[in-house]
């Protein structure tokens, strides 16, 4: 029994020493970083809670928290919701639908490349795809980058494309809505609207929570479509807070601050996170429920 | 997997590093970031070094310039760094904020010839009193301008500030509102305004002494004013507007190729990339120097363009001093290096390159060169001028006024106070 014991260690050890070596040991010196004045060159020096005094009167630590919770609320709503309408469509049985599933999950495959972020730019750009396709109607072209509100909806909405992973979570969890269940709505005269809403949204809900915890955990993070189609800008409206750890940490050599930062997006994220596990007593249904607790 | 595939590709490239620096004392190792033509010139000019001194070998190791400061941030940290490394006049404050980040190469000074090299360019290599760098080309911004949408619009090149003023407008009325005459970004218009207040009051932006910016409320309000009326004039674009174009080089930008944006104030050594992208047959010329009436300083950012300097662990510092010396100096090293790393600062490298028809004086960035070498400059620029954190507050503040959510009072205040925090953490 033993024997075992220490065989299946030595089988995990690879992934073992790689989570201590690669996560947990960045993880817990950023930690300590986050209580010195470090830029990589000179040794760190001790500063105590300087760091996260600093940020209290930091204008760009506020702003950019706003933006990324502005963010936050605006992709995952979208995303979630277009991801379960494909789901909801190509749940049907129609033809070539193997073809369309393939296809809608192509955006996610290409991710978060940098070329994707590029091929963005180029869409919406004052003289970019849109507003030459606009042209042809006689739109006047828009400053979809340079005005603060249009430049987070471009942004926001190369994240929104991207819904194939969550897509695909919630076509499994249609199909495993018994069908059954329809049937019986059927009978009884429900519209499909009716059967969409008290039948499929509500058993699939747990599948909604995982989607949305999994989703919103990476849209904090979000880095590579405002760097690299906004820079942050214009005037800091799509600046998110990976952005400003990055620079801080990496082109102020500010490490100090910049671990600081970070372990206040941790924070800022377990918490929204605690918060979300909390309220999902009252609108997530596990099968054995009786619903509500 | 991949991260486990990296972590051995770290270990093996460390392991590599170590034996190198456990090999012979009389190995130097060298470093720097370039293209293809420079790799070429400098491989070369070391090979003629080691048949000169036999007893020294190099082992050169360069890269592009994406990554090479993260990379040699890395060895520094390490203690691994290079015996002669290429280094660049703003890491100073990062590398060496007290003058122990690399040798004091004047120490050096009996094989490293520096009677070759300007007194003030010396200054520039200079931390609290040590030469941690010596210059290898100097650059400074200055004006160069479209040739064929400035004939469009049949106005002469400006010669005073004002001249610029009253471009724009012209620019606007005969070309229409996507033309600018020249065209500004963040840190651009940052250097601009300072050469104006340089020519205007004398007094730098910076005073490293007391941690704060030297201008009064009143200076700070007047260098902001000078952008705002540089966009109501019509004489550069709003930021706002360079936005929507979506974040990449001024040079890549359609306006840029097609001579929409008629000019820059742009370093002398970067200017050939902003003409080789015009659309043919546009091409640039170099405009005059806009002064102030009565000025004797004309405000030059005037900085290293590159710089060479010794590891502060190198265990060959002579060595090291030698090769620079050869590279700099002596003709068989100037003479394989050519022009890689702009037109030499070492009297002796440019007289020789000049007669024998290397240095071309039609060239942009030549003929910026001399433009920049007969202007007055006094006041050395604070390396804390390019702190990239009062850049990006500097372009927040512009931003923000081009939005119109801060007044230019508004922007000017805040810029002060914000920028004043900024430097007392990094000046040491």
């Amino acid at each position: 029994m033993y024997e075992n014991h220490r065989l299946g260690l030595l089988y995990i050890s690879p992934y073992i020493i790689g989570l201590l070596l690669f996560t947990a040991f960045p993880f817990l010196s950023s930690l300590i970083i986050s209580f010195t004045n470090y830029d990589l060159i000179n040794p760190p020096e001790y500063v105590g809670l300087d760091n996260y005094r600093y940020m209290m009167d930091d204008d760009t630590f506020y702003q950019s928290m706003g933006v990324t919770f502005a963010y936050v609320f605006l992709t995952i709503p979208l995303k979630l919701a277009f991801a379960l309408f494909i789901a909801f469509v190509l749940n049907f049985k129609l033809r070539g639908i193997k073809f369309f599933r393939t296809a809608y999950y192509i955006p996610s495959i290409l991710g978060s490349s940098v070329a994707i972020a590029v091929l963005w730019r180029a869409i919406f750009s004052l003289d970019g795809l849109l507003n030459n396709f606009l042209g042809i109607f006689g739109v006047e072209a828009i400053s979809w980058l340079g005005e603060p509100v249009f430049a987070m909806f471009s942004v926001t909405l190369l994240r929104v494309w991207q819904f194939g992973s969550a897509m695909v979570i919630f076509l499994a969890a249609l199909q495993s809505v018994p069908q059954s269940q329809y049937e019986a709505a059927l009978i009884d005269g429900a519209s499909k609207w009716q059967m969409f809403t008290k039948i499929t949204v509500p058993l699939i809900t747990p599948v909604i929570f995982f989607n949305f915890i999994m989703q919103t955990t990476q849209a904090f993070q979000e880095f590579t479509a405002p760097y690299v189609i906004t820079g942050g800008g214009p005037a800091k409206s799509t600046y998110l807070f990976s952005l400003y750890i990055y620079e801080t940490a990496f082109k102020y050599f500010d490490l100090g601050y910049g671990s600081a930062l970070a372990w206040v997006l941790f924070l800022a994220v377990a918490v929204f996170t605690a918060i979300s596990f909390k309220s999902s007593k009252y609108w997530v249904f596990y099968s054995g429920d009786k619903g509500g607790k | 997997m991949k991260i486990r595939t990296i972590a051995l590709f770290v270990g093996l490239a460390s392991a590599g590093s170590m034996m190198s620096i456990n090999a012979s004392a009389e190995d130097l190792r060298m470093s720097w970031w370039g293209g293809n033509s420079r790799h070429t010139a400098t491989n070369e000019a070391v090979k003629e070094f080691e048949k000169v001194h036999p007893e020294i070998s190099v082992k050169t190791e360069y890269t592009g310039w994406g990554g090479h400061l993260e990379r040699l941030t890395t060895q520094i940290a390490g203690n691994t760094e290079p015996d002669v490394m290429q280094t660049n006049w703003n890491w100073m404050p990062i590398f060496s904020a007290r003058g122990e980040g690399f040798k004091d190469l004047r120490e050096y000074s009996n094989v490293l010839d520096l009677s070759q090299f300007d007194q003030s360019a010396l200054e520039a290599g200079t931390n609290n009193g040590k030469l941690n760098g010596i210059p290898v080309s100097m650059t400074a911004r200055v004006f160069y301008y479209n040739k064929d949408t400035w004939a469009k619009a049949g106005l002469p090149y400006p010669v005073t500030w004002d001249d610029l003023m009253k471009a724009g407008p012209v620019f606007k009325e005969k070309l229409g509102d996507e033309y600018f005459p020249l065209m500004l970004e963040g840190r651009d218009i940052i250097a601009m305004n300072r050469s104006f207040m340089v020519q205007k009051y004398g007094i730098p932006m910076i005073d490293e002494a007391s941690k704060k910016f030297a201008y009064s409320d009143e200076q700070m309000l007047e260098f902001f004013k000078m952008y705002e009326d540089m966009v109501n004039n019509h004489v550069t674009p709003s930021s706002k507007y360079v936005a929507s174009f979506g974040k990449a080089n001024l040079y890549e930008h359609k306006p840029w190729i097609n001579g929409e944006w008629a000019g820059v104030y742009m370093w002398n050594s970067a200017i050939n990339k902003y003409n080789d992208n015009l659309r043919p047959p546009q091409s640039m010329e170099l405009g005059f120097y806009l002064m102030q009436k009565g000025a004797d300083d004309a405000g030059l950012f005037y900085k290293p363009a590159l710089m060479l300097s010794i590891g502060k662990n190198s265990k060959n510092p002579e060595g090291a001093a030698k090769l620079i010396n050869f590279l700099l100096n002596e003709p068989a090293g100037y003479n394989a290096m050519g022009l890689a790393r702009g037109v030499p600062l070492s009297l002796a490298a440019r007289r020789a390159l000049s007669l024998d028809g290397t240095i071309k004086d039609d060239d942009l960035s030549v003929a910026g060169l001399a433009q920049i070498d007969d202007l007055p400059k006094k006041l050395i620029t604070s390396p804390h001028f390019e702190n990239p954190k009062i850049l990006g507050l500097f372009e927040e503040m512009i931003e923000k006024m081009d939005q119109g959510s801060m007044t230019v009072e508004q922007a000017a205040k805040e810029f002060m106070s914000q920028g004043n925090r900024i430097l007392r953490r990094a000046i040491k």
